[in-house]
């Protein structure tokens, strides 16, 4: 199956080239930073966590979306899903690998990553998130591989299959949840410490990722023969507006809390996005932007009409993956870290190489999802046996 | 003898976990026999250890500047500025350091604070917590909890993940950045220094301790009484005697880490 | 059966030969043989185990008391004689191993420990003295 990936036109190969350049270029910039340490970095004594582990808590959450297509399929026998699962699955693949890189270039001593598994501590949420990802990433590589091959011959999937696509199912949801326990266990960051960061990252997760989904649906369709269904992306779309509203319903609820309680501590990371905190308000522009953005979403979604005009759904998707993009990314990591411990307010913005690394990881993560979605499509537009 | 295909890769594959396991399990470090450790001599010991920072003793910034110096040379501190000589609040890197009251306690301040106060500087640092948030989530246990209450790094064994950072409530830790080496003023010889990519903070002077010495910070305030040290369940060290005859305040006490660092105001 | 674009995986796979066996040729090309023997410890003081011991386990030996001295504040080596020695790798190691001889010779670790641990690749700057101190330079800046 693997040879379908090397089977292509001019443009897959474009954009193959295209994307080992960027992974080139952000390797000589991981070099860069190996030999000089995190400093070429925008991260500080204060900000210790920055662009890297934005992208990383992001992309958690697509990869943590592929339930959103397996669960109806699976176990609601919904078929319209049936012909994008694989989608769903690799899409998984493709985010945990960037995950994984993305801890990878942000570790100072990236070179004794294996002391986590030398000397496991079960009392650290990082160990968790290890093994929990590390395993989720093996089983979406198994089911997606297993049951793709078996449709390429014209068979069922073997029995064995079916347990693990059940234990998929709550592991998406546990690998996020895990991810969200690194930040609200924390005593002293208190725009994390709170119960409902885990929901907020699952809503917020089951809106980008299925949002990215339809966005590659469209992608598919577009440059292969493969149709991946259009009731299959508007019932995505449902899914999309329903968990966008959700999440901007728990940030409102966030905002409650936080200000009708008066706690300062409460009040502070929400302060600093929205309003900005004792003069500085880098990131203000940014968080209203994305709030707009998933209104704007919101309302294009809800309209049936709007929703079913295909480009209207596109321009809807990307809006919401750019305003979650915002909000558990930077504007996640900013809102934990820029009111100091000691309630001074520190800056942050990332270089341009660690930008370049980043870019580097994204490119990497494509180019294992055009591998993988390549197969898949090749094997799907095969005329089936029956 | 005919091995079908899946039989030879069955054998090979069994055969090389085999061969790899065995490795793994005879290249262990360690495995030679310990010799006897006999105890040390003159080594100061506690089942707790303690700080008390009296803060109307520590008024005199030539005071505070000698402890927050004696640690830094101590430990061979890198000293990171900017080129105008402010320090450089990327890179920096402090054990120990003075802040103003109003930073240290934030919830303790209000504005009809007697005005000694509200404009002291206050010596801060890792408070070595009975209940370290820094310990339960360092993936490696790279840094944890000694038998005599000191909370310490293994720079060892460090990855740089800097999840201990995230989680002190008080900002004692600092990440190497960078090459700390070429900020060092003067290298004491008699410590080594750190590596980019690894966390520091103090360590209560472990080391000295072992020599039967105080804590560098608490030698350099002398007979000022600035800085008590001592085994907190020792009921006649000082450190019990100044906490029983004073009112002490400790950082953020509602978060439950039982900070070990206290405060006569 | 006809071997297909071997125009191409021909030259390719000369080229990943060369690639991935560059270690060897550019290593063997710029080293020297090992075991030219280090200059010995200086004032004939013998060291804490004997030569062949040391030779067989100091590494293990560094590796235990890493882990003895940090982990468990045990600081004391008590030796196969006896005595008893500060369990340092600068303090106690370096006392007679890293200072510079009559000659004026340093015998500092860059040189010392450097002469087979460079040849088999573990080269000590990386793994021991970014952080551990190398009497040698003390008084210089940095390195």
């Amino acid at each position: 199956m693997l040879a379908k990936a090397l089977v292509g036109g001019r443009r897959y190969y474009g954009w193959i080239v295209g994307l080992l350049a960027a992974i080139g270029v952000g390797l000589l910039c991981y070099l860069y930073q190996f030999m000089n340490g995190l400093g070429i970095t925008g991260m500080s004594r204060d900000i210790i966590w920055g662009f890297y582990i934005a992208q990383f808590t992001f992309l958690v959450g697509v990869a943590a979306s592929a339930v959103m297509v397996v669960l109806p399929y699976y176990l609601h026998n919904y078929k319209e899903f049936g012909r994008i699962t694989i989608l769903g699955e690799f899409l998984a693949v493709a985010a945990v690998t960037m995950c994984m890189l993305n801890i990878f270039v942000d570790m100072g001593q990236p070179l004794r990553a294996l002391n986590m598994i030398l000397h496991p501590s079960p009392n650290s949420v990082m160990f968790w998130d290890m093994i929990v990802l590390a395993i989720y990433l093996l089983l979406n590589l198994v089911i997606g591989w297993t049951t793709l091959d078996c449709e390429r011959n014209g068979v069922p999937p073997p029995k064995w299959v079916k347990p693990l696509i059940y234990l998929s199912i709550p592991w998406a949801v546990s690998i996020h949840t895990v991810t969200a326990f690194l930040y609200c266990g924390l005593p002293g960051r208190h725009y994390w410490l709170t119960a409902i960061l885990a929901p907020r990252f699952l809503a917020s997760a089951f809106a980008s990722g299925p949002a990215l989904l339809i966005l590659l649906c469209l992608v598919v369709r577009r440059f292969s023969k493969f149709d991946p269904g259009r009731r299959a992306i508007q019932n995505l779309a449902l899914i999309v507006v329903y968990a966008t509203i959700i999440n901007v319903f728990f940030v409102l609820l966030e905002f409650f809390t936080s200000y009708y309680s008066g706690v300062p501590s409460h009040r502070h990371g929400l302060q600093y996005l929205f309003f900005g905190y004792e003069g500085h308000a880098p990131l203000v522009p940014w968080m209203w932007f994305a709030a707009i953005l998933a209104a704007l979403a919101i309302l294009i979604l809800l309209s049936p009409s709007k929703r079913q005009n295909e480009s209207l759904l596109a321009l809807a998707c990307g809006m919401v993956f750019v305003s979650t993009w915002i909000d558990k990314g930077l504007g996640l990591i900013m809102g934990g870290f820029a009111v100091t411990p000691l309630e001074t307010v520190a800056e942050y913005r990332p270089t341009i190489p660690e930008v370049l690394i980043s870019v580097g990881v994204y490119a990497i993560g494509a180019l294992v999802l055009t591998l993988l979605y390549k197969i898949a499509i090749s094997i799907k537009e095969e005329p089936q046996a029956l | 003898m005919a091995v079908d295909r899946r039989a030879f890769l069955r054998i090979s594959s069994l055969a090389t976990v085999g061969v790899g396991g065995g490795q793994w399990l005879l290249a262990a470090p360690g495995r030679i026999a310990p010799e006897a450790l006999s105890p040390r001599g003159k080594s100061l010991k506690a089942e707790r250890w303690g700080l008390v920072i009296d803060i109307r003793k520590c008024l005199d910034p030539d005071l505070r500047n000698r402890c927050v110096k004696a640690c830094h040379k101590a430990h061979n501190v890198p000293d990171f500025r900017n080129k105008d000589g402010t320090p450089d609040r990327k890179n920096e890197i402090k054990w120990i350091w003075e802040e103003p009251y109003d930073r240290v306690f934030p919830s303790q301040y209000h504005e009809f604070l007697a005005a000694e106060l509200s404009h002291v500087s206050v010596l801060t640092l890792c408070n070595h917590c009975g209940n370290p948030p820094c310990v339960r989530v360092c993936p490696t246990k790279a840094t944890f909890r000694c038998d005599d209450g000191i909370v310490a790094m293994d720079s060892h064994r460090c990855i740089g993940c800097r999840f201990c950072i995230a989680a002190c409530p008080y900002g004692s830790r600092s990440f190497n950045w960078k090459d700390p080496r070429p900020r060092i003023k003067e290298i004491n010889p008699d410590y080594p220094t750190r590596t980019k990519g690894v966390v520091e903070k103090c360590n209560f002077c472990s080391e000295r301790l072992a020599e039967g010495k105080l804590p560098a910070c608490v030698e350099a305030a002398g007979d000022s009484g600035a800085l008590i040290f001592g085994d907190l369940h020792d009921k006649n060290s000082k450190v019990r005697q100044l906490l029983n005859s004073r009112y002490t305040i400790r950082r953020k006490p509602e978060l439950g880490t039982e900070p070990a660092v206290f405060y006569v105001v | 059966m006809k071997f297909y674009h071997g125009q191409y995986i021909l030259p390719g796979l000369v080229v990943f030969l060369v690639l991935i066996t560059f270690p060897m040729w550019y290593g063997v090309a710029g080293s020297k043989p090992p075991f030219a023997n280090p200059v010995p410890n200086t004032a004939g003081e013998k060291c804490i185990e004997a030569k062949a011991y040391m030779r067989a386990n100091h590494m293990q030996m560094l590796i235990r008391w890493r882990d003895e001295v940090v982990r468990q504040g045990e600081r004391t080596y008590t030796a196969k004689d006896g005595k008893q020695w500060n369990k340092s790798l600068t303090r106690t190691c370096m006392a007679c191993h890293g200072q510079a001889n009559e000659k004026g010779q340093s015998t500092s670790p860059a040189t010392y420990c450097e002469h087979c641990h460079a040849y088999v690749g573990v080269h000590t700057p990386t793994y021991c003295w970014d952080c551990h101190i190398d009497p040698a330079t003390v008084g210089k800046e940095g390195k």
